[in-house]
């Protein structure tokens, strides 16, 4: 939501290890973080603080046999966005978020998977890709289902 | 009886010699003599009441202490001869049987590899010197100026020679006016400021206001 970015921000973890020099704290252990309608919920989550103190970037990672997830709404009159994926990377400043290895992201009945997903969450631009696998096996393209009765105000440019 | 009159006799000549004698001192003479008189009672007096007694009596917990020390500030030096930390504590007491120093309400400044500064408050502190470690407890607040940082809780252990400084005790970090962090437990080295919470972290963010758009005239 356009005012989740004045929410404060919450984060809950088994454990914190705070690298003070270089502004790094890694929290890990059933991480759960809040911000107004924004949740991620990972093993680990390693944040970068701003010069300001704030959270400038995150990344998150699942481990081997689970996924992290993300949610978040972008207006009150849009359903919630939900992705999941093993790796999530969220540039606070630029309000975008990149999913890597089994990506998903879902928006009401609309999904998208791929190897390698970029969420842009102001004008909610999607940057789907496969993946390149071994000349013998089938490239994991990228896979969209949009329902037309229920097409978001979305632009997507699947790539290669 | 003759021998009567003859001593009575000599004690009037005694007497009136001694008159003749004083008369010859004058009254300036006299006042230095009174003077030197009230001088000895001063430092007499002084002698006495120089060392009051403790004002509270000495925590015995720990068995009988062989000295105590007031208004103390001592200063640890690590390998390289460099002053590590310095407590200040208005009583110091130190207890031979198990080899411990009580310090009341110590202040302990420390500093790290850059120079910054960690001051720690306590209500009390032991010092082992078998182990060589302080136990705070009590109120206890560390603060790093130069980061913003303040830890409080209710006890610590202090490895003075590695700076390092560890507890399982619930514990409450702010950084600034926009990070609390709640935990049970901590790890703290001194000299890196690196901090380890090993359990049930909760941290709240307070995000900045925005800014008011600016308004085109």
């Amino acid at each position: 939501l356009p005012e989740d970015q004045q929410a404060p921000i919450e984060l809950e973890a088994n454990r914190l290890q705070w690298q003070q020099e270089a502004g790094i704290a890694t929290y890990s252990g059933q991480v759960r973080i809040r911000q107004g309608s924004l949740q991620i919920q990972a093993d680990q989550v390693q944040v970068v603080r701003s010069t300001q103190g704030g959270i400038a970037s995150l990344r998150a990672s699942a481990t081997k046999d689970q996924e992290l997830h993300f949610q978040y709404q972008p207006t009150h009159q849009d359903p919630s966005v939900h992705a999941y994926a093993q790796i999530l990377k969220y540039d606070t400043q630029a309000q975008k978020i990149i999913l890597q290895g089994q990506a998903r992201l879902q928006q009401g009945a609309d999904t998208f998977t791929g190897e390698y997903i970029e969420y842009d969450l102001k004008n909610r631009n999607i940057l789907a890709q496969g993946q390149k696998t071994s000349p013998d096996q089938s490239d994991q393209r990228v896979r969209i289902i949009l329902h037309p009765n229920a097409r978001p105000s979305t632009s997507s440019q699947p790539s290669e | 009886m003759i021998f009567k009159r003859h001593t009575s006799l000599k004690l009037r000549r005694t007497w009136q010699t001694m008159r003749q004698n004083l008369s010859k001192y004058t009254s300036s003479s006299w006042l230095g003599l009174l003077g030197l008189i009230a001088l000895g009672i001063l430092v007499w007096l002084m002698q006495e009441t120089h060392y009051s007694p403790p004002e509270t009596a000495l925590p015995n917990a720990q068995g009988e202490p062989d000295y105590y020390l007031e208004n103390a500030r001592l200063t640890l030096f690590n390998a390289q001869g460099q002053a590590q930390h310095q407590i200040f504590t208005p009583k110091l007491t130190h207890y031979p049987q198990t080899q411990n120093v009580h310090l009341a309400q110590p202040q302990m400044l420390t500093l790290d590899q850059k120079g910054s500064q960690w001051q720690l408050l306590a209500q009390q502190a032991y010092y082992n010197e078998a182990q060589q470690d302080l136990r705070l407890e009590g109120n206890i607040l560390l603060t790093q100026t130069e980061s913003q940082l303040s830890i409080q809780l209710q006890a610590l252990q202090l490895d003075l020679e590695q700076g390092l400084a560890y507890s399982e005790h619930a514990l409450r970090l702010l950084q600034g006016n926009v990070w609390e962090l709640n935990a049970q437990g901590i790890q703290l080295d001194l000299n890196t400021g690196n901090v380890t919470l090993p359990a049930q972290v909760r941290a709240h963010y307070q995000t900045a206001p925005k800014q008011p758009e600016p308004t085109q005239e």
